[in-house]
């Protein structure tokens, strides 16, 4: 295989994760600029070693990991902020309820790091325990305590979440 | 709206420009690759002293710089693109280049003082590397390519092979039929008290074949200078030591050309 075809492989990948990445990252830290850092660098990492992140069995949560790990270790040392990866990222919101979607973001970003990443990765990657608590270095017993804590502490600001997590 | 709904819908219009993210994350991960072959500097004013590790192991050379041990600049010790499946009989360079593309596969560091050697059909290697993360002198990364007489005969077991210092040993059978075994040693009575060794081996009966790959806490240059651990972890040192194209005759052709370029430290 070419570097050609193997640069051509990770863009059809990053087209393919970008947009369900970024989400994650937003998730995660809460900040726009922050999230872009974090995706950059996650995916930078990926294309570093992009012979084992190809021949991974699933090289979209390989790269997941790495942005997670990323994330939870704050070794970001630079921005980047030559790159607005947002589109319509300053633009007005669309959702019919704004409020509260600024408010679940700005909520999950009160929680500690290591309980933020839990919560994104078992309720809106839908992992199981087992492999939350393998990405975030968490027995599995302790990840459900962080789950437990976390999402009681949502609920105080969102009560309706109570029956629904 | 259950939480997984919430989250969703919170991130609804989020969406990534995709072909800047492209660009960036080329241009960021080109960078990576770049700063882990620059050769660092590796090392700390130490006295080259000869240090043996095995009727196998390379040795500092007594020629060599016993000062903050920088090696000449080597722009790309190892090929970029992904291998071809050609192969080419085995260098010394070869070795080193293989190795060093391994460990830049599973890590993130620097490189340095490449060590290689290729003959009676036996290869082996030995490279200082230096994690991103931590701190503490290079550690030596080291691979030996033996004939599978070498560990002795199957069933390859812990039992009987593991002297009093080995600890942790494991082993078990790969899908392919190669037998992995793993151990570390600690307080190598020659590099001192607190010295940490961690190996991976393999064992391919197909090729007779016997593949060991070890990582240190510490470097021969820097002796006395300890790393809290040894400079990969054991799953890294399976992820080398199991690729199925290492051979005592031939390497993939990239490596060897690569090799062709690389310049060896002095041993």
């Amino acid at each position: 295989m070419t570097t050609a075809r193997r640069a051509a492989s990770f863009e059809e990948f990053v087209v393919a994760t970008g947009d369900r990445m970024l989400r994650t990252a937003v998730l995660l830290t809460g900040d726009r600029h922050a999230a872009e850092d974090l995706v950059q660098s996650a995916y930078a990492q990926a294309f570093a070693r992009w012979r084992l992140v190809a021949r991974a069995d699933n090289p979209t949560a390989y790269t997941r990991a790495i942005l997670t790990r990323l994330f939870l270790s704050d070794r970001r040392r630079k921005r980047v902020r030559e790159l607005p990866l947002l589109a319509g990222a300053d633009a007005p919101a669309t959702t019919t309820d704004p409020a509260l979607r600024l408010s679940l973001v700005e909520a999950l970003a009160t929680l500690p790091p290591t309980d933020r990443a839990v919560l994104v990765l078992r309720y809106f990657h839908d992992l199981p325990v087992a492999e939350v608590a393998d990405q975030v270095g968490l027995s599995e017993s302790a990840c459900r305590t962080r789950a437990s804590r976390a999402l009681a502490r949502l609920r105080t600001h969102f009560p309706d979440l109570a029956d629904q997590a | 709206m259950k939480l997984h709904d919430s989250l969703d819908h919170a991130v609804a219009d989020v969406s990534a420009d995709l072909p800047a993210l492209v660009a960036g994350s080329r241009r960021q991960g080109l960078s990576i690759r770049r700063r882990r072959r620059a050769l660092a500097t590796v090392g700390t004013a130490a006295a080259v002293s000869v240090l043996a590790l095995g009727a196998y192991a390379l040795v500092p050379g007594d020629q060599g710089p016993s000062d903050t041990g920088v090696a000449t600049d080597i722009a790309s010790p190892v090929p970029v693109g992904a291998l071809s499946g050609r192969t080419a009989p085995i260098t010394s360079g070869g070795v080193a280049a293989a190795l060093a593309a391994t460990v830049e596969d599973v890590a993130d560091g620097t490189f340095g003082r490449f060590q290689g050697d290729a003959s009676n059909r036996e290869g082996s290697a030995a490279l200082l590397f230096e994690p991103e993360n931590g701190s503490g002198p290079a550690g030596q990364v080291f691979i030996n390519l033996q004939p599978l007489a070498m560990a002795g005969q199957a069933p390859y077991t812990c039992e009987g092979y593991l002297e009093d210092y080995l600890t942790d040993c494991t082993v078990r059978q790969l899908p392919n039929g190669d037998t992995l075994r793993t151990y570390r040693e600690d307080d190598d009575t020659e590099v001192g008290a607190g010295s940490q060794r961690v190996v991976a081996e393999v064992l391919r009966p197909e090729q007779r074949l016997r593949i060991l790959v070890f990582a240190r806490n510490s470097n021969p240059w820097a002796i006395g200078e300890l790393r809290a651990r040894p400079v990969l972890t054991t799953e890294q040192l399976i992820e080398i030591a199991t690729q199925p194209w290492w051979s005592r005759t031939e390497l993939p052709v990239e490596y060897v050309e690569a090799g062709n370029d690389l310049e060896l430290y002095q041993n």
